[in-house]
């Protein structure tokens, strides 16, 4: 019996070695898939465009680097220009948004008025719209109002997010009752009490929202693809759209993966400093766009 | 099932990196007969549920040896060991029905000890009706009240026929009620199955009330085993005797000379064979007579009356806490009208201890 | 109304100006575009009101392209994420060393720019006559003749389209589902082992239906994110999707908008309400599935 079941344990612990290589094997693919574009994009960008062309078959490595394309990048394509236009837009969006958000968050979690659930119930409704079905509207709004290629009519759509709201909410509700009581009792007013308490206590969830917004602002293409057809306002992604198709001439890929490189860059050093702020705040229930 | 446990040490390394290791569990000796309910009693972090996870498998001892019976389980892994356990929180699986959860570990069984259908009925329907929970069978565990989830756990621990049966602190989630109805339940079950059963608790009442053996640790270490009685009566050392009884020991500065005890320079007691020195004296509450010829005089300071008995709060400077309490008679009210009463001390309700290692003096 | 619920509004004011005029009023806008015939965006003008709209978008063979490529894009990659991600988490969450690395790598995905990155995808899986593109040099090592995923066969096209989509939204399903199995209780997993359950039973049994709710939020919200598909391809294949037979139901609606085909909001208004009809049903679907399967 001893020996028997001793001979089962060696099993199962070698059948549990065998399962755990398994698994880094299977997770260290899956991380060489994920990384593997990133590299290329490296990589590429730092070829020598006539060596490039030359190579048929790509090889995994250079040995003399250039950054002669990442100067190609900015100079043959207004590409400084689109960052500073995303720069902007970010920003400014990102600005606007909090100010209104932070407002409607703290009526809905602090402030009584009558009505108050029916309207909050109609807000998380509004959650449930696409994008898709109201872009179209929003499109004949800004062009009637002669906002195509300006900034404000990229920014005026999404100045508000009703998901964005509801997590600010969720968090001012956390804060104790006792503390607005308090500060009713000092005479402090409702805007003050938001400034001096509300705020530095949800400052966690708040920089969760800003570097979300500002990703998604980063990144977005389809509202500014549509009401920008001056390239004097294009964001990024539409700029990097238009290297594609009418920049470089078709065939300088290394400078087009240096800018792709330049445009990556910026999230993915905000990614790495707030990584763990950005993926809780995601975990909550974030949906993406 | 006899169960042993011989010089049993568990060893975790502290997380940080420093590499500091923590003993959880020190040399633990302890044999436990075939039928018994033992309670491993002691504050947290005693290494009572460490003791409790080596039991079932869990973890695994860094050095010593397990035997159930004869047989030698140290590294057998849990599904091979015939444990139950229940768990504090239950750890009833929330998505299946009591019937779901109570026949799962028959489920697992495989090839020759594979069950029938009507066997795995059969079984669920005794081990239902042991523990009382036949008519709520259908039911999610969130349908139930605490006390059923206790029961289910119970059942579902039960009905594979354990050797033996872990409780890690079966009562610690329910109301005060309650417990005192579960734990007359859990008597009545162990009595009724005779598996050898071993619970894990920090609440001492809640182990004697229904132990056949308690074990009492501190820090990793074995500090006494007996019937709790017998603890209770005779403490072996300081922390023992402070952490049984409620409401707790009282405990005095005090000193022996020529063989007698004296606290504030009043001999209370005689008689002792301790060499001359300075002792720490813990007094049971029910250890005071009020005698106004007593020798132990005490400043009171108010009288909880509690009908049959009344608690008398009092001070006393030889005490090391602020204050101390004893338990005397109802009818002796009238004696404690002054502001200073006088006690004589019930002999074997006093523990005399050494004041440095704490271990104790008089062996009576 | 007294003084202090007055200030409430007040407070609300921003965000319900900006949400009725970007949000509410597009949303019943957009039903009477979808039923305007021959709207001109210029004049504003219309000839009359009627279902012609529709008519005109479902026989539209651009529209059927789009809604089969959606479909098969749908059918593809909802699945193979999903149960790709939980994999991936399973293995996460049972392994301590390197976790942390494995977890930042898996979510940079996320914070890319999806046409950015799209283009590297394009230039791995690209064969132009000057480079046989790298996805080629492997498929070279099997043997297997070299394909243009970019310019070639719909079904090699499809392929790159499925392959950069699950790239882009495993990230996201990733961190749910660690998340979820995290937040299992381990004396669950205890309780089991000590009953004696295989590996097998405990995950079907156990950890399967405890991230159930988890898991079925991941398949509704999947399917709705693969429904509105668009930059992924846009990404890959450029913007002029319908001349490479790849348009997707949201790029089919912008592109009626505005762009190739001149701005046409009315087809554009039927094809997005057609979408949102399409999702609405699928989700009832899911909804409806999901309560028979999750247990809590």
């Amino acid at each position: 019996m001893n020996n028997d079941f001793k001979k089962k344990q060696l099993k199962l612990e070698r059948k549990d070695k065998i399962l755990k290589i398994f698994t880094y094997i299977m997770l260290s693919i899956w991380a060489l898939i994920v990384l593997f574009p990133f590299y290329w994009m490296i990589l590429t960008s730092v070829k020598d465009y006539g060596a490039y062309n030359a190579e048929y078959v790509p090889k995994f490595f250079t040995l003399s680097p250039t950054l002669d394309n990442y100067q190609e990048a900015f100079t043959a394509v207004p590409l400084g220009n689109y960052l500073l236009n995303t720069v902007i837009f970010a920003i400014v969006t990102t600005a606007l948004m909090v100010v209104v958000i932070t407002l409607a968050a703290y009526a809905f979690a602090r402030l009584q008025f009558r009505v108050k659930n029916i309207v909050f119930t109609l807000f998380l409704a509004l959650m449930m719209i696409p994008s898709e079905l109201v872009v179209i509207t929003n499109f004949a709004s800004i062009t009637n109002w002669g906002l195509r290629n300006s900034f404000l009519g990229l920014i005026l759509p999404s100045v508000t997010s009703v998901f964005y709201i509801y997590l600010l909410k969720e968090a001012f509700e956390q804060v104790p009752d006792e503390l607005y009581k308090a500060a009713k009792v000092d005479g402090t007013s409702d805007l003050k009490y938001l400034l001096k308490v509300m705020i530095p206590i949800c400052k966690p969830t708040l920089i969760t929202i800003i570097i979300l917004k500002i990703i998604e602002c980063w990144n977005s293409y389809v509202w500014p693809r549509l009401i920008t057809d001056d390239p004097a306002y294009y964001l990024v992604s539409n700029g990097i759209q238009e290297i594609r198709e009418n920049g470089f001439g078709r065939e300088n890929i290394p400078a087009m993966m240096a800018a792709v490189v330049v445009i990556s860059i910026p999230l993915i050093i905000l990614f790495l400093i707030f990584r763990k702020k950005i993926m809780s705040g995601l975990a909550k229930g974030g949906i993406k766009g | 099932m006899e169960i042993r446990l011989e010089n049993v040490t568990k060893v975790f390394a502290k997380n940080g990196k420093n590499g500091q290791e923590v003993k959880a569990v020190d040399d633990f000796n302890l044999d436990i007969p075939d039928g018994q309910l033992i309670g491993l009693l002691g504050p947290s972090g005693c290494g009572k549920s460490t003791t409790l996870n080596m039991l079932c498998g869990l973890e695994s001892p860094t050095s010593g040896k397990i035997y159930f019976a004869d047989e030698d389980v140290t590294d057998m892994p849990p599904e091979l060991r015939q444990v139950g356990m229940v768990f504090q929180n239950y750890a009833l699986y929330p998505h299946l029905s009591v019937r779901k959860n109570i026949l799962f570990p028959l489920e697992n069984l495989k090839k020759d000890k594979k069950l029938s259908k009507q066997e795995m009925e059969d079984r669920l329907n005794k081990v239902a009706n042991l523990v009382q929970i036949s008519d709520l069978l259908d039911r999610k565990p969130k349908e139930l009240s605490g006390g059923q989830q206790q029961r289910v756990a119970i059942a579902r621990a039960l009905v594979k026929m354990p050797n033996v049966l872990l409780l890690d602190e079966p009562l610690s989630n329910l109301d005060a009620r309650l417990r005192l109805n579960t734990r007359e339940e859990i008597r009545k079950i162990q009595k009724a199955t005779k598996i050898t059963t071993i619970f894990v608790t920090h609440d001492q009442e809640e182990a004697m009330s229904i132990s056949d053996q308690i074990v009492v640790m501190r820090e990793g270490r074995i500090q006494q085993v007996g019937k709790p009685q017998e603890v209770y009566d005779n403490p072996v050392n300081l922390f023992v005797a402070k952490f049984l009884g409620n409401p707790p020991i009282n405990v005095f500065e005090g000193k022996i000379e020529d063989g007698g005890l004296y606290i504030l320079n009043q001999k209370v007691l005689d008689g002792y064979k301790i060499d001359n020195q300075e002792v720490i004296v813990a007094i049971r509450p029910e250890g005071f007579i009020v005698d106004d010829n007593g020798s132990f005089i005490a400043n009171k300071q108010s009288l909880e009356v509690m009908g049959r008995e009344i608690s008398v709060v009092a001070t006393n400077d030889a005490c090391v806490t602020k204050s101390f309490r004893a338990l005397v008679q109802g009818e002796d009210i009238a004696k404690l009208a002054k502001e200073d009463i006088h006690f004589k001390l019930k002999r074997n309700k006093v523990f005399i201890f050494d004041k440095n290692d704490e271990r104790r003096l008089n062996d009576e | 109304m007294n003084k202090h619920s007055y200030k409430a509004w007040l407070y609300l004011l921003p965000a319900l100006i900006f949400l009725i005029v970007f949000l509410v009023y597009p949303l019943f806008d957009v039903f009477i575009y979808s039923l305007e015939e021959s709207y001109n965006f210029a004049s504003g003008t219309y000839t009359g009101i009627g279902s012609y709209n529709y008519e005109y978008v479902l026989h539209d063979p651009y529209f059927v392209q789009a809604v089969q490529n959606t479909f098969i894009l749908v059918i593809i990659t909802v699945p193979i994420s999903t149960i790709l991600a939980l994999i991936i988490s399973l293995g996460l969450s049972s392994i301590k060393a390197l976790r942390n690395l494995y977890q930042t790598i898996y979510f940079l995905p996320y914070v890319t720019n999806t046409l950015a990155v799209g283009l590297v995808f394009m230039i791995l899986f690209q064969k132009t006559e000057y480079s046989v593109g790298l996805v080629n040099m492997f498929l070279g090592l099997f043997d297997i003749s070299s394909i243009d995923f970019i310019n070639g066969p719909y079904w090699a096209k499809m392929f790159v389209l499925c392959f950069y989509t699950i790239w882009t939204v495993l990230p996201f399903k990733i961190l749910v589902l660690t998340g979820a199995l995290a937040s299992v209780n381990p004396d669950y997993y205890k309780a089991a082992k000590i009953d004696g359950a295989s590996k097998w039973r405990i995950f079907s049994k156990i950890t399967l239906p405890m991230i159930s709710p988890m898991l079925f939020y991941l398949v509704i919200t999947g399917f709705i994110g693969a429904f509105k598909a668009y930059s992924d391809a846009i990404a890959l294949f450029g913007t002029n999707l319908n001349a490479s037979g790849m348009n997707t139901i949201v790029g089919y609606v912008y592109d009626m908008l505005y762009g190739t085909s001149g701005g046409y909001p009315s087809y554009a208004s039927s094809a997005a309400i057609i979408l949102f009809v399409i999702v609405l049903t699928i989700t009832c679907i899911n909804l409806l599935v999901s309560k028979k399967y999750v247990h809590y």
